[in-house]
């Protein structure tokens, strides 16, 4: 559905985007991940054809936008970063607007019933009235992604779409773009990882303009860590317990992490790769007699995933140098 | 276009701004008008070329200041940009609605005229070239003013910027006559814009002024389009 090859986008001598290639398949929701500033809103522009690229192609379902910009504009839904709303319209003078913008086909989707339709499924419809202006921050932005579906786009571009909203709006707007991910292919960009986790089927890391990874969440936490982290608090003696932990062949990595009010203290242990380390924890902790007071896995968290694969990138790249020596 | 064009021409009349320029313009044009009843006369020349076109220079700014800055700030320019609409349809959406708020404000000025002819002896075609001429300048006028205004995001620049260019457009005329060389002069007084303008005032329609005046307007109309589209190669 959406092709990006080799696209680069320069600033003078800063790149923005440097040699990014990717593809989306049909009915996939792709999710960017990446720090502010790593190139995740350039590369939507460009697919968007708010900016152009200094070299590389971007094709939506076969159509260069830069050739025939009219033709794959028809096919994208964009919500920017800042909602592109008229902030002196009503929701409805607003949607018929971009309806109108967006020149839709009168007979296959009829103005009133396809605006109520969108409206419904954003929940909008009780402020269809209202001014724009007046609306809260996440109505403004539900506005916003009411306009990038106008006239059934079959691509969707979301710039960190959930941005600045409460926790239950957050949800919401989630669950909205995995109800929408069934009818459309969804490229939404986030630095949140939970975020990414809990809406995409593959998720893209992107920094300083280069991709760093490609491959579903699982995946790629799976390839950082090597194998399965979790967090332990036992009632037990601190230096006893490391002791123990760390002769354990399945662990391969043991770190005190802190001492709770309860008089537990807690761990982060990592496990050699395919093995489930918690049996191994149980066992010792059964031997011991250390009450186990609760196990949690341990989710990386963007940062960690970041320095990681930042790390191994700088890695490869020496490895690469001595090679060429 | 038409999309926009109807967006940008509702939006001078949800915000003050339309009802504003527009009672601005009417106020000033009647008191001028008053005044040339009161001096018994009915000379429609002076009206248009003298007092109209001075606060033209002000309204105008104000008519297409915010047309593309406001836009580029709030960001909302981008939903025109992903839009199917091309940069020249949606820069022509723009100009239009700003001409057409002008033309509404040109239109309530005939019931003066109408005033007039019961009353006096104004010529017919002075008064009908007067018109025409009219809206060819405010045509022009308008095209520098969108023109400026897709160069910056600030309203406030783009309104003063653009003032300051009309006016020195304006007061070229009068410097001429300080310019030592004949042949600078010769250019300018055949470039000027409201030099053009005085053929109206007899209600000639010299092709040449027509045409001077729709072809610089197609000139800014396009130099506006490459400045949009400067910005998203840049």
């Amino acid at each position: 559905m959406i092709e990006v090859s080799h696209l680069t986008k320069r600033y003078g001598k800063k790149y923005a985007v440097r040699d990014i290639s990717f593809k989306v398949n049909d009915g996939e929701i792709l999710g960017f991940l990446g720090p502010n500033g790593a190139g995740k809103s350039t590369t939507m522009n460009i697919l968007t054809g708010c900016l152009s690229a200094t070299d590389g192609v971007a094709k939506i379902d076969g159509i260069d936008v830069l050739e025939d910009p009219l033709a794959a504009k028809k096919k994208i839904g964009f919500l920017p970063e800042l909602p592109p709303i008229y902030m002196d319209m009503t929701v409805e003078e607003y949607l018929k607007f971009v309806y109108s913008l967006k020149k839709c086909d009168k007979n296959a989707l009829p103005r009133e019933e396809h605006i109520a339709d969108i409206c419904k499924r954003v929940r909008i419809d009780d402020v269809y009235k209202r001014l724009i202006k007046n609306l809260s921050k996440g109505y403004k932005q539900r506005v916003g992604l009411a306009q990038a579906l106008i006239g059934n786009p079959e691509v969707l571009i979301l710039d960190e779409p959930t941005v600045g909203l409460d926790p239950r709006q957050i949800i919401d707007i989630r669950n909205l773009v995995k109800e929408l991910g069934e009818r459309h292919t969804i490229i939404l960009s986030s630095h949140i990882l939970p975020e990414v986790q809990a809406t995409c089927s593959r998720v893209i890391v992107i920094n300083q303009g280069e991709i760093l990874a490609d491959g579903t969440p699982e995946d790629l936490s799976k390839v950082l860590s090597g194998g399965q982290v979790i967090i332990v608090k036992m009632l037990c003696d601190k230096d006893a317990a490391l002791a123990k932990l760390e002769a354990c062949p399945d662990v391969r990595k043991v770190s005190f992490k802190n001492a709770e009010n309860d008089g537990s203290s807690a761990f982060v242990i990592e496990g050699v790769p395919d093995k489930d380390v918690r049996f191994a924890v149980f066992e010792i902790a059964k031997n011991e007699n250390w009450p186990i007071i609760g196990v949690e896995n341990h989710e990386l968290t963007l940062e960690e995933i970041f320095l990681e694969l930042v790390k191994k990138q700088e890695k490869e790249k020496k490895a690469q140098q001595e090679v060429e020596e | 276009m038409g999309a926009i064009y109807k967006k940008e021409l509702q939006s001078y009349f949800t915000t003050p701004i339309g009802y504003i320029c527009l009672g601005v313009f009417l106020f000033f044009f009647n008191m001028f008008f008053v005044q040339m009843i009161l001096n018994l006369s009915s000379d429609v020349t002076n009206l248009f070329a003298g007092g109209n076109i001075m606060f033209m220079l002000l309204f105008v700014p104000i008519l297409t200041m915010r047309l593309f800055s406001e836009e580029r700030k709030t960001k909302t320019e981008q939903i025109l940009l992903t839009s199917p609409v091309s940069l020249t349809g949606i820069v022509l959406g723009k100009f239009f609605a700003a001409f057409t708020l002008y033309a509404i404000g040109l239109a309530l000025t005939i019931p003066d005229m109408v005033i007039l002819f019961i009353y006096g002896t104004p010529g017919f075609w002075v008064v009908v070239g007067n018109y025409f001429g009219m809206l060819l300048l405010g045509a022009l006028m308008i095209a520098i003013g969108v023109f400026i205004s897709a160069l910056t995001e600030n309203q406030i620049i783009a309104c003063i910027l653009s003032f300051a260019v009309l006016f020195m457009l304006y007061l070229i005329d009068f410097l001429i006559v300080l310019i030592p060389f004949d042949w600078v002069s010769t250019i300018i007084v055949w470039a000027s814009v409201y030099k053009r303008y005085s053929d109206f005032t007899q209600g000639i329609f010299n092709p040449a002024a027509v045409i001077y005046y729709c072809s610089i307007t197609a000139v800014f109309i396009f130099l506006t389009v490459r400045a949009m589209e400067k910005r998203r190669w840049s």
